[in-house]
């Protein structure tokens, strides 16, 4: 149905176009690909280096090998006092000046005047990523324990979780697909704040290019956006046939979201809107770039959305089959998601779907911090935590669960 | 909660078939009739209570008793043997393991409660194994500072598998015990994953029966903490995952792009695995079908609890549809005559057609079986990371 509407979208722009003589055209392509004289003008190296960091730091964050000190250098890609380190593998990594802290609460729209919420956020990550290694690792030759961090056991997968039962890797990578990826996408990248600064307009719409490079400024923007999903796929122009597996985080649970088919085409349609964006930065026409955006930010906030419920039903089933490994482990990759909410962005409103504080006041219940953590945690509120969240966005708890 | 629950209860299983609708109408009568207002527990008129005594006495607490017999008995054969290091004495000791990892086979489905609460099957039957751990620790193994076998992280140097591989890994009998003359500490390493075991099994053996048996069958209700629907969740959950994937669908390669031949139950011994996976079905055959565990007599089960229900699968029995596929699934293994290690490497294609055979029951007994006795699936599948 959906897809039928934005086939129809171009010929009725075209009836506008001509009557009103305003907006021009906008044709979506066959994919992901745009030119200018032949070459192309398409660049995200950026996120795809920011992608590739989150996997070697993902894995850093279960090598007990590691120390506070050398997580927060993988996070930051510099040392406390701002001095460059080499902390990855890949060389490209080293040599690149970007980090994924410095993208951690940094959107335009959310942040740009709020520098007091995005320290709070960075320092939320800090916290985790020092306790990862001064309360898991120190304790991973220990037999987790009310109130002892150590291992757990989920199936034949070894979990090791603080002493609450929180996996704080699980909590931080799923964190950091709204803080960082979901953030900069929706909020900064897609956001008319972003793409229509200074002599943005303009330019496009006059080809004006920026410096040495084959792109116009706003062109750029969105590719940004664009690379913060797609930006780990081998073909960029057509990455739906390796969804899932390009990265651990959005592009990754894009992949899980879409294999439910209630949601199959979610990300087919994630992909066309931003096709269709793109394509209406190059005709120039900003309205259909706009409903575009609003579109992916929508897209991609049921995507968190989804993800928290399936986890909290998932935890909640596995608490009732006495499975407390598997548990903590769905419950752990659910505080992340329901953390990311709070980046999420409802084109209604112009905001995320749950506040800052509404996210803390959910974690709060998820922690259980007056019982024993994940230990006792009441199925029922678990539940009543994924019901209010479905209710909020346009899906239910059984579309995610049947 | 007299009237309506059992109306209710009625019609879902009406939903079933048209054929079994008049019955089941008939049958809602009764209820509303006589045991609703008798029983308030009980929705479908169902003894749950009277099938929870016949599992763990006849079934249940017999079985752990075999298995706590028959791992000490294998701790007895270990200590003798490292006493004399013979081959008299090595054939006996390779005789217990081979009988009590047979008798796993029995309890490996009832985990539930005291088995679940030590881990016991990722403890003992973890495969495959790891043989780089397990080489390295049993060869510097001292017994004065064994390695924590109680870490999740350990599970894959510790059970059945490890032993397999410490007892079978070379060979001929001959090269095991030159083995063991070079690295006389493998032995001790062997005698403590027995000694392991035996604990294991006797422990949860007297959590059964000093206490546990009765919280079991109190729990008679139909909530998703109660006995029946944990049992009959651990009973799909140990069909689908340790018989049908464990067995026999991850060493098919159903999982993965090539065979994994290598992940067979029993790898160092592996024509062993055939009867290892027989002892399993006929476990959960049994089970279904509530033969006591001496196999002389029957009592309330599964198949009974359907057949009360009138639950029918076109025009059959539901109990029967699942039996038949029983049948068909026991045809299919009886095609395959190497070990699973060979038959994975030879002939792939017997040991799928034994997996499909396996899938379809998992599938109407994950759906249709699970839906008439009203039990919600309490686990999901993991999804990967």
């Amino acid at each position: 149905m959906k897809r039928k509407v934005l086939l129809l979208t171009p010929a009725l722009l075209m009836t506008l176009a001509c009557e009103r003589h305003t907006d021009p055209e906008v044709m979506a392509p066959a994919s992901y690909s745009f030119e200018r004289n032949g070459a192309n003008t398409v660049f995200y190296d950026g996120q795809s280096e920011r992608l590739a960091m989150g996997g070697e730091f993902g894995s850093a964050l279960k090598d007990d090998s590691k120390s506070a000190i050398d997580l927060a250098e993988l996070y930051a890609n510099q040392d406390a006092n701002g001095n460059d380190v080499d902390p990855f593998a890949n060389p490209v990594l080293n040599a690149s000046t970007k980090s994924l802290r410095s993208k951690t609460a940094g959107s335009y729209l959310y942040f740009s005047s709020n520098a007091s919420e995005s320290a709070q956020i960075k320092a939320d990550f800090d916290g985790w990523i020092q306790a990862q290694a001064n309360d898991v690792f120190t304790n991973f030759s220990t037999v987790a324990a009310i109130g002892t961090a150590g291992q757990i056991a989920d199936g034949s997968s070894v979990r090791y979780v603080n002493s609450l039962g929180l996996e704080y890797d699980q909590a931080i990578i799923k964190g950091l697909i709204g803080a960082v990826m979901t953030d900069q996408m929706l909020n900064n990248y897609l956001d008319p704040g972003v793409l229509d600064a200074g002599a943005n307009i303009v330019d496009n719409d006059n080809g004006v290019l920026y410096t040495d490079k084959n792109y116009t400024t706003m062109e750029h923007k969105w590719d940004e956006g664009y690379g913060y999903l797609f930006g780990g796929a081998l073909d960029g122009a057509n990455p739906l046939s390796s969804l899932g597996s390009d990265d651990s985080f959005l592009n990754k649970y894009f992949g899980k979201v879409s294999s439910d088919s209630d949601f199959s085409s979610i990300a087919q349609d994630t992909y066309d809107a931003l096709k269709l964006g793109r394509a209406a930065i190059v005709a120039g026409n900003y309205t259909v770039r706009d409903e575009q955006a609003d579109l992916v930010r929508d897209l991609v906030s049921k995507v968190i959305g989804i993800r928290s419920v399936y986890y909290l039903e998932a935890g909640a089933t596995a608490l009732d089959g006495g499975d407390m490994g598997g548990a903590f482990h769905d419950l752990s990759e659910g505080f992340g998601f329901i953390y990311s909410l709070q980046f999420t962005h409802n084109p209604n409103t112009n905001a995320p779907y749950f506040s800052r504080n509404e996210v803390n006041d959910m974690l709060d219940d998820l922690m259980n911090a007056s019982g024993n953590g994940f230990w006792d945690v009441s199925t029922t509120d678990l539940r009543t935590i994924s019901t209010d969240i479905a209710s909020r966005f346009d899906f239910t708890v059984n579309e995610v669960t049947n | 909660m007299t009237n309506k629950p059992c109306l209710f209860a009625c019609f879902s299983v009406k939903r079933r078939s048209i054929s079994g609708c008049f019955g089941v109408l008939l049958f809602g009568v009764l209820l509303v009739t006589s045991s609703c207002e008798t029983n308030q527990n009980d929705l479908d008129n169902w003894d749950r209570s009277a099938m929870l005594s016949h599992w763990s006495n006849e079934i249940i607490v017999p079985a752990w008793n075999q298995f706590a017999n028959t791992s000490l008995e294998a701790v007895h054969a270990a200590d003798t043997f490292a006493l004399r290091l013979d081959s008299t004495h090595f054939e006996i000791l390779r005789s217990k393991y081979k009988t009590a990892y047979g008798s796993w086979q029995k309890i490996s489905l009832f985990e539930i409660g005291p088995g679940e609460q030590l881990n016991i099957r990722l403890r003992c039957n973890t495969y495959p194994t790891d043989t780089t751990i397990v080489k390295g620790s049993s060869e510097t193994f001292m017994s004065n500072n064994p390695p924590n076998l109680l870490l999740p992280s350990t599970f894959t140097q510790q059970g059945f598998p490890a032993l397999d591989y410490l007892l079978f890994a070379k060979g001929s009998i001959k090269k095991q015990l030159e083995y063991y003359s070079i690295h006389p500490e493998v032995v001790g390493y062997i005698q403590m994953l027995f000694s392991n075991i035996a604990l294991l099994g006797n422990e949860v053996y007297t959590d059964w029966t000093s206490g546990y048996k009765t919280i079991f069958v109190q729990a008679d209700g139909s909530s998703a903490t109660a006995s029946v629907n944990k049992m009959a969740n651990d009973f799909i959950f140990h069909y689908e995952k340790e018989l049908r994937a464990g067995k026999v669908g991850i060493p098919a390669g159903i999982f993965s792009v090539n065979t994994l031949p290598q992940n067979v139950e029993s790898i160092y011994h592996p024509e062993f695995s055939n009867e290892l996976f027989q002892v399993s079905f006929n476990a959960h055959v049994n089970f279904f079908n509530g033969y006591s565990f001496d196999g002389l007599s029957q009592g309330p089960s599964f198949s009974e609890y359907l057949d009360h229900l009138a639950a029918t699968e076109d025009t059959i029995p539901l109990s029967d549809a699942v039996n038949q596929q029983f049948d068909e699934t026991q045809t299919a293994l009886n095609t395959i005559s190497e070990s699973f290690k060979a038959t994975v490497e030879n002939d792939v294609f017997a040991l799928l057609a034994l997996y499909d055979e396996l899938q379809r029951n998992t599938i109407r007994i994950k759906t249709e079986v699970m839906q008439v006795l009203n039990v919600k699936i309490d686990y999901v599948d993991a999804d990967g990371d």
